[in-house]
């Protein structure tokens, strides 16, 4: 994810996609982008991240099964945070794990602690190394909490116990890579000190890069409609820009 | 409000450096949420948060120190608002402005009568470049609207715009047969001093030029140019020139041979009233074997009319008037002259199909019968 | 030059842009070994093999997912849904992705994909097999929608549609895939994009349309010369994006202007075309627009099909209709 007012265009991996907002509706194209490796020959690895409540979606379950009938190079891992929005996983399905779901495609799945570090980037290196080697697809879920509410504007005491919630904080991710570090001897308060100053300090920069973005003219929002702009459109983007009086 | 404060963190020390918070203002918390990390001497330590709620107010930057139990934060005290969603912003409604005497309408009804002429836009922009009131124009379009038809009577401009309709065809028409035909005529008079009062002079034509027809059946024949092929028709056609104001129309009398009189009369009656309200449908006009214009009934005696292919023969007759002409007496020293009225005859025909005696047979026979008292 | 079907141009199509690019890939129900149900891919399988002609599981959302991915790196891929009726799910991958994909990213990401599937009704088929949904695939930013009326314009336009660099929907009209018969040139040269066609010139009014209504108003505008009535007949071809001068410009010039489809009129795509001239030719217009189009009704069953469909007759009574204004 990444990117601000202009679009997805984010520093990362320059072949990345976007987020996908339509819940699990990237899926397929997962597939797409693994068929694409397999077509050229190359030992590359298309990876799928998405949540519980996704599972529940077609579009994840055709992923899945063309993934599988066609053993191409591609991981999905789902992130079961035990909510979606205010739907608890036992209500998204009756399946008694979600890992289980590549069964019916064919594939190996498996559950992971997803608040295990450690734990999650073995099961999918594992995983990757496989379909490097042709082996074909796999299905990682990861299991873990949500600790925050949906979004900042979601209040989930309306719908889950904050007594839950606060049990679940001594299992949290950061916490128990710190404490196990720390215990190797291999973390201390120096580099806690820097890695929360650094983090703050990006953080910042982050935002205040955004807020120096100067804003776009009207006309900027037609731009890469398409790859050449249609003459229809090129009089819309004018007489947004306020350059041409009246409607097209 | 309530404040949460930093609380002894045990080292025996009576400050601590916030390093970073990690939460913001107006999110919602839990019992044992780590809130912000501070600096001690040995370590970093996350404070967890001691009740569950939503953060009101941060009251501390990263890297201020605080001493053991001032204020960091404050919790909301009432229970928060609800923002009725998961993304964006949704506004809320204005209050109500104060009641009012009545209740507003849920709708206006127009009052307003349309009082304006219908027209369609292309005949509103003709009109303003005409400069003429659609209110005084006569409507007698689809719905009573004004057509340009309608603004062309109206209008004192004369419109030297293009051809349509029947003008059009006209123009079409009369240039192809002007270059295909190879036109020839023969003039001549018939007599009809003996005729009674009041005849139907049209209907006497018609007459005279069926029996014609059947005298020289040459003159009612289909000319294929392009084929050569020359085909007699038994069956009489008549096209009758009809003139209007929008153009010329010839409507047909079809199998004019096996009609009466009366028949005719009646047909042109129709077909006049149908070329006056401008609904001749396409069969009344389609493929006269012979046509007939008597354009003497406006003016002029003879004429080399046009032949529209692929006819090969049309009769003009002229304006009926006095003729001198000699009437024999028991000898030739009895002759004398005398008035007589006369039907002026014009005999156009196509000299690739037809030749000059058989279109004077024709004539001959046309004339017979025309000076025929009854 | 071949005397071919308008299925067989598109597989001429096809042929002639999978040997010309490698990046081209086919994929969809039954394309492969079987060469589609109504062979438009007919002999691909055994020419490229299965690394290019691809029979997918029955998954249309996926097809047009598994698309979207293969283009992003890089593909060409021409999907087929069977029939559009089926396509109907493929909406949610086409408008929330493809259409979008290379604003998202800032052109980082593209989407050259081509959606390719049999529309129309007309052919007495089975219920859901006779739809006509184009106004809703144009209603998409982002996204292009080409429909052919022959043979010779469903090939030039197919390789335009599979050379373009955006997501281009392209419905072939089932009712004339094989009624359509011309003399085709495989010469690999494309028709353009965003081109109204002008198929018959005429002076007194403009009937437009697409699609297999083509036929029906050609058929009507001959029929109208008989008595004098000078129609001109446009071909959409590409839909989206509009190419709004040459209608503009035959509606200055005839003042008249009947819009024929199949598909349902209300928000049909004639509206849209009626509101642009509306919008810019209204001071041209003799006569109110009419629109000759499908009821708002689903496709009926066979035996009441000719009832639904525009006919030749109800052309001609909306031409008439036209007329009667000066």
């Amino acid at each position: 994810m990444g990117g601000d007012e202009r679009g997805n265009d984010f520093s990362g991996p320059r072949e990345d996609f976007p987020n996908s907002v339509p819940v699990g509706s990237h899926a397929p194209h997962a597939v797409g982008v693994a068929l694409a490796f397999r077509l050229r020959g190359e030992k590359r690895v298309a990876v799928c991240v998405f949540g519980d409540g996704a599972t529940s979606k077609g579009d994840v379950a055709e992923a899945l099964n063309m993934a599988g009938v066609w053993q191409l190079p591609v991981v999905f891992v789902v992130c079961n945070n035990g909510w979606a929005i205010s739907v608890p996983v036992g209500q998204q399905t009756k399946a008694q794990t979600l890992a289980q779901k590549a069964v019916a495609a064919g594939i190996p799945g498996e559950q992971v602690d997803g608040n295990d570090v450690i734990a999650v980037r073995w099961a999918v290196e594992r995983a990757l190394a496989r379909a490097r080697a042709g082996e074909g697809p796999a299905l990682i879920e990861a299991l873990t909490y949500r600790l925050s509410d949906h979004t900042t504007a979601d209040d989930a005491s309306r719908y889950r116990d904050d007594a839950e919630v606060s049990r679940h904080w001594p299992l949290e991710p950061v916490l128990r890579l710190r404490r196990y570090l720390t215990d190797l001897g291999a973390w201390g308060k120096d580099q806690e000190e820097q890695l929360l100053h650094d983090c703050n300090q990006a953080v910042e920069q982050a935002a205040a890069a955004y807020l120096e973005t100067p804003p776009q003219p009207p006309a900027a929002m037609f731009e890469w409609t398409y790859a050449q702009q249609p003459a229809d459109l090129a009089e819309q983007a004018e007489a947004a820009n306020g350059s041409v009086m009246g409607t097209p | 409000m309530t404040a949460f404060t930093l609380p002894d963190l045990g080292e025996g020390l009576p400050d601590a450096e916030i390093v970073a918070w990690h939460v913001a203002e107006g999110d919602h918390v839990v019992v044992d949420q780590p809130l912000l990390s501070v600096e001690t001497a040995k370590a970093v330590v996350e404070i967890p948060s001691p009740q569950a709620g939503r953060v009101a107010r941060i009251l501390a930057r990263p890297g201020e120190r605080m001493p053991v139990g001032a204020p960091l934060l404050f919790f909301e005290d009432a229970a928060h608002k609800d923002a009725g969603t998961v993304v964006g912003k949704l506004e809320d409604a204005k209050p109500p402005p104060p009641r009012q005497q009545e209740p507003a309408p849920a709708a206006f009804e127009s009052r307003v009568k349309h009082e304006t002429a219908r027209a369609t836009p292309a005949v509103r922009a003709r009109a303003r470049e005409l400069g003429v009131d659609l209110s005084q124009v006569t409507p007698s379009g689809p719905g009573g609207s004004i057509t340009l038809a309608d603004l062309a009577m109206r209008s004192k401009v004369r419109e030297a715009g293009e051809l349509r309709g029947a003008r059009r065809t006209m123009a079409l028409n009369m240039a192809q047969a002007w270059r295909e035909v190879v036109h020839a005529t023969l003039h001549d008079e018939a007599d009809i001093d003996g005729w009674q009062e009041q005849e139907d002079v049209t209907v006497r034509l018609i007459r005279a030029m069926v029996a014609a027809c059947r005298a020289e059946p040459r003159l009612n024949a289909t000319f294929n140019a392009a084929s050569l092929a020359l085909h007699d028709n038994t069956c009489i056609d008549l096209g009758l020139a009809i003139d209007h104001p929008d153009g010329l129309f010839v409507p047909v009398l079809r199998d004019a041979g096996h009609s009466t009189p009366a028949d005719w009369r009646r047909q042109i009656e129709a077909l006049k009233q149908l070329v006056k309200d401008r609904s001749l449908a396409l069969a009344d006009l389609r493929n006269p074997t012979i046509t007939l214009s008597n354009f003497g009934t406006i003016a002029g005696t003879h004429a080399a009319l046009i032949i529209v292919p692929p006819q090969v023969a049309i009769l003009g007759a002229g304006r009926i008037g006095h003729r001198p002409v000699q009437v024999q007496g028991a000898s030739d020293l009895q002759s004398t002259v005398e008035l007589h009225r006369a039907l002026p005859l014009s005999l156009t025909f196509d000299h690739r199909a037809v030749t000059g005696g058989e279109a004077a047979h024709f004539l001959h026979a046309v004339v017979a019968d025309l000076e025929q008292p009854a | 030059m071949t005397d071919v079907t308008l299925v067989q141009a598109v597989n001429l199509a096809l042929r002639r842009a999978m040997a010309d690019d490698p990046r081209v890939l086919v994929l969809g129900e039954d394309v492969g070994i079987d060469g589609g149900v109504f062979r438009a891919t007919d002999g691909l399988y055994q020419l490229y093999g299965g690394n290019r002609v691809l029979d997918t599981p029955l998954a249309e959302g996926a097809i047009a997912g598994v698309s979207i991915g293969l283009a992003a790196q890089g593909f060409r891929p021409v999907a087929e849904i069977q029939f559009t009726g089926f396509a109907y799910t493929c909406i949610d991958q086409l408008l929330n992705h493809a259409a979008r994909l290379r604003a998202r990213t800032r052109g980082r990401l593209t989407c050259p994909m081509v959606l390719r599937s049999p529309a129309g009704g007309g052919i007495h088929a089975v219920e859901h097999h006779s739809e006509s949904p184009e106004a809703m695939f144009a209603h998409i930013p982002g996204l292009k929608v080409v429909i052919p009326s022959s043979p010779t314009r469903a090939y030039g336009l197919l390789l335009a549609a599979i050379r373009d660099p955006d997501p281009v929907v392209f419905l072939e009209p089932t009712r004339l895939y094989r009624a359509a018969r011309e003399d085709v040139a495989d010469d690999g040269v494309e028709l353009p994009l965003e081109h109204c066609m002008v198929l018959r010139p005429g002076r007194d009014v403009v009937l437009i349309s697409w699609g297999a209504m083509m036929k029906e108003t050609l058929e009507a505008a001959e029929q109208l010369s008989h008595e004098n009535i000078e129609v001109e007949v446009i071909d959409v071809a590409t839909l989206k994006p509009l190419d709004t001068a040459t209608i503009l410009e035959s509606v200055e010039r005839t003042g008249r202007l009947v819009i024929i489809h199949e598909a349902p009129i209300t928000c049909g795509f004639g509206a849209e075309i009626a509101a642009r001239v509306a919008a810019r030719a209204l001071t041209s217009l003799l006569a109110p627009i009419e629109r000759v189009a499908g009821y708002d009704t689903v496709m009926p069953y066979p035996r009441t099909e000719a009832f639904y469909m525009p006919s030749v007759d109800r052309i001609i009574a909306a031409v008439r209709r036209t007329m009667a204004y000066s």
